[in-house]
């Protein structure tokens, strides 16, 4: 192995539309980074901001949140709820001092595998850019991020 | 007792198995805690892999099971089904998507091997705390309540009452069925006579014994859920009995009070003791309060004394009764748009300026007019314009196509055109909605008799005004030229037509009781107002709600057929759903919540889409309704006490993943 920074990637993903859309990127043989590893959820709506810090506080350098594009959500309007927190979201990680390219949230329909894999090689590629996520030596350190 | 994880690595044919370094993983695999053994195949999905996956549940006693393949949306069910049947609760199953998420999207075998680990490593956390799950029932009732008499009422109510196998409830405002559709002449495409289409499906309704009618009656209250609503409905008395009256009409000849009927549109004073039409049903009398001399102070006993079958009750009173039943069919309708809040088409304040509805009502052979296509003065008009979207794709008043309107407004031009045939016909049209069977050519034979079709800029690009001197009258024309109007065409080029007649062509707005209903049960509604569907395309006869379903123009502006399709359509789902001595499967990966930690901050209340969380005011505590609940999760990534907890999506379930994928 050699010594490259070789980003870890979550992506959180609601079982209807982005679980799918990942399904259709391996149906079309469209590459993507290996380091990038999905969670499925059943709705946005159900990705509690805590899951991403738990990610972070993990190891991942970068986050994604996918979910179905607004008015199309399987329960009416998760991905509204979503969107909601992730603007709260974004603004609690640049306190933390957490780099705004480490979070990303995107709509990604079961038909969209092209859109999946460029959603996932970009966020791979920011992150790679900005290099390993520092604040995990704070979080190792004792200082946990999220109380259990 | 200890875990002995199965994790069964299929090849999928060479998919995974070349991808890959198998030994590599099932060596990793082997390491991690819990785990008791990994089975490699080629398949697992054929009959010989699937019977392997249960004979290894039950001769090795796993305690749960990892299928590393393909993606769970391929063969989660297949795999929960060898879980159930080798013995152990599906939800002891956890899949790792090897196929489509690894091997078929990686560049280069140790990428995907270091992956699939990863992966494996996670569901092995997750499956451990993961809770067995039981495939929940309830008893339900499966009686129907549809509410709205209309043609999608009734023709649900036939569908439903045919089977005859629970009953079905038709709860109406007015006092007989029918709604809109009976008070139109003729209808498009074929201009059937469209009391004549109604009268035989009326009268099969009545013949049916599992079908209900309850007319003069308002829906009050709904409290429920899917397979147990209760429905509180108000039934105004009508004064005469409904098992005695036949509708003879015998009390109408002597009644000396009169009201006006909504029915033709207030064009015409019918007697205070009435029946909207000829055929109702139920055929039977109701007497008009407001406007009856017995109810309003004098001693008047006409009707009674001229009834051969006593059937005049007197003091008959208002009745509040509950109506139980599994499912409701929301077949509430629509209306047309106001069209005197456009002050530019001169509705209401210029003579012999109608709605699309109002000469139906003058066409009609039961209407003000006994059917004679006149003026007001009594005269035949020798010009009419036809104005299509009057009110309609316009901002400031329905921005949007109701996509009937524009057959209505060609319908009446045919019928003008047969009923006088040397009269001038103009057609003001924007543009021409006319899908469905054979509405192009209906279209296209109204264009060979000989009616004039004019394009307008836009919908707002006319006004009619009443006629001024500027335009000479004709001497040859007693009657006067009355209207003109005044539009611009689609060239920019401004014109006026003096015509003696103008039928307008609104769009369709919600019902005043599908505004109603929809506030009670505080169902979704789109930018229109109409009720918004589960899907649009899948799925348009369900609401948001489960058990409630919607059927008609209450959901969107549609013709006839249309609004019939969605009718039965809505019965499929009843039938499929609530099958009588069968239990109501109801979602397994529903949301709970904790009473001992619910702070009762109703955060969730607000976001469910479902309605399925009730505060209850004793406890002080939110409530979750399991019929109800779709398993989405918002309210417990929202609850802020930790109270909601989201079934096979628990925290701890996620955490571990992240943690083990992480790893």
């Amino acid at each position: 192995m050699s010594d490259e920074f070789e980003p870890k990637i979550i992506a959180f993903v609601c079982n209807w539309c982005s679980y799918g859309g990942a399904d259709s990127a391996g149906n079309s043989r469209l590459k993507y980074n290996s380091g990038v590893k999905l969670v499925r959820v059943m709705c946005s709506g159900r990705i509690d901001p805590q899951f991403v810090l738990e990610a972070y506080k993990n190891g991942a350098d970068g986050v994604l949140v996918l979910g179905c594009h607004p008015g199309d959500c399987h329960y009416q309007n998760g991905n509204y709820k979503a969107l909601k927190r992730a603007i709260l979201m974004e603004k609690m990680l640049d306190q933390f001092g957490i780099e705004k390219d480490r979070f990303v949230l995107d709509w990604v329909a079961a038909s969209e595998g092209q859109k999946f894999a460029a959603v996932v090689n970009q966020a791979y590629d920011n992150v790679k850019a900005l290099g390993p996520l520092n604040i995990r030596a704070l979080a190792t350190s004792g200082k946990e991020l999220v109380n259990e | 007792m200890q875990n002995n994880i199965g994790i069964f690595m299929c090849g999928c044919g060479t998919n995974i198995k070349d991808m890959v370094n198998m030994d590599e993983i099932t060596a990793y695999a082997k390491s991690r805690p819990g785990v008791g053994l990994i089975l490699v195949n080629d398949f697992y999905c054929n009959i010989d892999g699937k019977n392997l996956i249960k004979e290894t549940i039950r001769k090795e006693k796993l305690t749960h099971v990892i299928v590393v393949g393909c993606s769970p949306k391929t063969h989660l069910a297949t795999f929960e089904k060898c879980c159930e049947e080798g013995g152990l609760n599906a939800y002891y199953l956890q899949m790792v998507n090897a196929r489509e998420q690894v091997t078929w999207v990686t560049e280069g075998k140790q990428n995907s091997t270091e992956k699939i680990k990863s992966l494996i490593n996670g569901a092995v956390n997750r499956v451990v705390v993961q809770e067995a799950l039981e495939k929940k029932q309830i008893d339900c009732n499966t009686d129907v309540v549809i509410i709205g008499g209309g043609i999608a009422g009734i023709e649900a109510a036939i569908l439903i009452g045919q089977a005859g196998d629970r009953n079905v409830y038709i709860i109406e405002k007015e006092p007989s069925l029918g709604g809109n559709i009976v008070k139109y002449d003729e209808v498009f495409p074929n201009m059937e006579c469209a009391p004549c289409m109604v009268a035989p499906r009326l009268s099969e309704l009545s013949s049916l014994e599992k079908v209900k009618v309850i007319t003069s009656a308002e829906v009050q209250d709904i409290v429920g859920y899917f397979g147990n609503y209760s429905i509180k409905v108000k039934q105004n008395a009508k004064y005469v009995d409904e098992q005695k009256c036949i509708g003879c009409q015998a009390c109408f000849e002597v009644c000396p009070a009169t009201y006006s009927s909504k029915f033709d549109e207030n064009m015409r004073d019918k007697k205070a003791i009435d029946i909207l039409f000829p055929g109702s049903v139920p055929n039977c009398a109701f007497i008009v309060k407001e406007k009856c001399l017995r109810f309003n102070g004098q001693d008047c006993t006409l009707c009674k004394d001229s009834c051969p079958f006593d059937a005049l009750k007197y003091d008959d009173t208002d009745k509040e009764t509950v109506v139980n039943a599994g499912a409701i069919i929301v077949a509430t309708g629509s209306e047309l748009y106001d069209i005197a809040k456009a002050a530019q088409y001169g509705y209401k304040r210029i003579d012999n300026v109608y709605t699309t509805l109002e000469f139906e009502r003058i066409i009609a052979q039961t209407g003000p007019t006994d059917g004679q296509l006149v003026l007001k003065s009594g005269d035949t008009p020798k010009s009419v314009a036809v104005i299509h979207c009057a009110g309609s794709k316009n901002k400031d008043h329905l921005p949007y196509c109701s996509g009937i309107c524009c057959l209505n407004a060609l319908k009446a031009s045919k019928i003008i055109k047969h009923r006088i045939p040397d009269v001038k016909v103009t057609e003001l049209y924007v543009d021409l909605t006319l899908p469905g069977k054979q509405h192009h050519d209906f279209y296209e034979g109204i264009k060979h008799e000989g009616v004039d079709f004019v394009q307008l800029k836009n919908s707002a690009a006319v006004s009619i005004d009443q006629e001024n001197a500027n335009i000479p009258i004709d001497p040859n024309d007693p009657a006067g030229i009355k209207i003109k109007v005044t539009y611009t065409d689609i060239h920019g080029k401004t014109d006026t037509i003096s015509v003696d007649m103008v039928v307008l062509s609104p769009g369709l707005v919600p019902a005043q009781s599908t505004r109603n209903i929809q506030e009670m049960l505080k169902l979704p509604i789109d930018k229109n107002g109409f009720l918004s569907e589960d899907n649009m395309k899948l799925n348009e006869v369900s609401s948001t709600i489960e058990g409630i379903f919607i059927a008609g123009t209450a959901q969107y502006p549609k013709d006839i057929s249309a609004t019939v399709s969605q009718a039965l359509a809505s019965c499929g789902k009843v039938f499929s759903k609530l099958v009588p001595g069968k239990k109501l499967d109801v979602e397994v990966m529903v949301s709970q919540i904790d009473q001992d930690l619910c702070a009762g901050c109703k955060v969730c209340i607000a976001l469910c889409p479902y309605k399925a969380i009730n505060f209850n005011e004793d406890t002080k505590k939110s409530e979750l309704i399991d019929v109800l609940c779709q398993g989405c999760g918002t309210c417990v990534a929202a609850c802020p006490s930790g109270a909601a907890k989201s079934l096979h999506f628990t925290d701890k379930q996620i955490f571990e993943e992240i943690k083990g994928v992480l790893a």
